[in-house]
């Protein structure tokens, strides 16, 4: 078991090489991540956990700008050679933009899970009732620590 | 939804441009699987992936898995995928190893495992170590064991058959600079393949030969003579794959993969040739866009079974009238009841 690093910090915790921004809304099972922007808008993507689970990610797609899509319906799909999936939105909302890199070159995310990495931005419309079901802060934090001890997880970055 | 073909074309797949004359004429692939099999069409999801897709994943505990018995070891190290492959098999590098292997799978609910692995620098995968307890996963575990293998002479190709292997998968390669080339066999010809797939059915191997579609760095070249050939064998069904240029070398890794419409006219001739065997579109193939509107040609060309579907594809199979079967096991088993 690795240890865990940056717990009282306010930037980011460290759990078995793995980076878990505290800023962060998470959801454990699709490990994917959701960011309150300063102007109401959502961003989110895959955490390093997914990322590191999926394996270099080969193709992205994510859906149009302006596109409405429903709580839990995929917004994005992305594949490697040993995962294809959803990445589902956590808020009902609407597409206002979608990360043109990440299309370009999907294994960004494995650089820059919460940065370059980013996948799509939403407009949420409802977003006080549709983030309580997101995990924050230590919560968030004790089941990512679950899940990578579950599933045996040690962090690594391409380079 | 918008209709082509007869089929209602799902909002995912609304973007793709097609080649109408080209699904025109595969159209004679469609009438052709409808004659000799009906409308079943099976769609795979074998256990070394995670897959789901807005139309299709199949949520069980993996089914069929696949081992290397070389680890991620190959001698060989060919352009078109420099060992990648096996990278997401399970290694099982000595016959003990396959054993406890085989054991601890089959506690996980495991019914089905391709043993694979890389080959040496003659083209062949030694399995004769691995025989004996091939054997004894058939008869005392009873799991499936389909087995991958390089070259084959007589003693290998009598040695699975008493190991009672339930299917042989070779890649048929039908050009001899691609072998030359590609695979760094410049000893070996189209002959050795042709000889392989004699011997296999010397000892009534069911052999569901492989076609890599693009070996040749992204072009279509020995892939029309390899289907020809494997058409003389009767094979229990035919894979056709297409190359993945991102697993490759560098070399690779700078060219495309064949167009989609070059593909779908390799299947659809697979399909004539091989009009009363499975033809089925097996897990290796680009992703993306390209991949979409591979599946949806091969779905026109009349192919028996796709693996790892693109999104949209599971339902626009029943748009057509076909009867969607979801299977967590490996595309090759598709003869077996």
């Amino acid at each position: 078991m690795g240890g865990l690093k940056g717990f009282e910090s306010t930037e980011e915790w460290e759990y078995n090489g793995c980076v878990i921004p505290t800023d962060l809304y998470y959801e454990i099972e699709t490990q994917t991540w959701l960011r309150v922007n300063e102007d109401g808008t959502v961003t989110m993507g895959l955490t390093d956990v997914g990322q590191v689970r999926a394996g270099r990610l080969l193709h992205a797609r994510i859906k149009d700008k302006g596109k409405v899509i429903k709580k839990g319906k995929p917004v994005a799909s992305l594949e490697s050679g040993k995962w294809a999936g959803p990445i589902n939105a956590f808020v009902e909302g609407e597409v206002v933009e979608r990360n043109e890199k990440v299309l370009e070159q999907p294994d960004i995310i494995n650089y820059d899970p919460y940065g370059e990495g980013w996948i799509v931005k939403m407009k949420p419309f409802d977003l006080q009732r549709d983030i309580k079901d997101l995990l924050y802060g230590k919560d968030a934090l004790e089941e990512m620590r679950k899940y990578i001890d579950e599933w045996d997880i040690i962090c690594i970055r391409c380079t | 939804m918008i209709e082509v073909k007869g089929g209602l074309f799902p909002p995912s797949l609304e973007s793709i441009e097609l080649d109408k004359e080209l699904l025109e004429e595969i159209s004679e692939g469609f009438e052709i699987r409808l004659k000799n099999f009906g409308r079943e069409v099976h769609f795979y999801s074998p256990g070394f992936k995670h897959y789901e897709v807005e139309d299709f994943s199949i949520k069980t505990t993996p089914k069929f898995v696949d081992i290397s018995i070389t680890g991620k070891n190959c001698e060989l190290m060919c352009d078109h995928c420099a060992s990648k492959i096996l990278w997401h098999m399970i290694p099982a590098t000595t016959p003990e190893d396959l054993w406890q292997t085989a054991n601890q799978l089959k506690e996980k609910g495991v019914e089905g495992i391709l043993i694979s692995g890389g080959s040496n620098k003659d083209g062949v995968v030694e399995l004769y170590p691995f025989l004996g307890i091939m054997k004894r996963i058939k008869e005392e575990l009873g799991i499936l064991v389909s087995c991958h293998v390089g070259f084959v002479d007589k003693k290998l190709s009598e040695g699975l058959k008493e190991a009672k292997v339930d299917a042989v998968l070779l890649d048929v390669i039908g050009d001899k600079e691609t072998i030359r080339e590609v695979y760094k066999l410049p000893h070996r010809s189209v002959k050795d393949y042709e000889e392989s797939l004699r011997l296999l059915k010397e000892y009534h191997h069911n052999i569901v030969p492989h076609v890599i579609i693009g070996l040749h760095y992204g072009q279509i070249k020995g892939e029309y003579k390899a289907i020809d050939m494997v058409a003389q064998f009767d094979p229990s069904a035919l894979v056709l794959v297409v190359v993945m240029p991102y697993y490759g070398k560098a070399r690779f890794q700078l060219l495309p993969p064949p167009k989609a419409e070059d593909s779908a006219r390799v299947i659809f001739y697979a399909r004539k040739a091989l009009p009363k065997r499975p033809v089925v579109i097996g897990c290796a193939r680009p992703a993306g866009p390209d991949r979409v509107k591979l599946d949806f040609y091969a779905l026109h060309a009349g192919v028996n079974g796709i693996t790892f579907p693109a999104e949209g594809i599971f339902t626009y199979a029943k748009s057509l009238g076909l009867k969607p079967v979801a299977s967590p096991n490996c595309c090759s088993t598709v003869f077996l009841p």
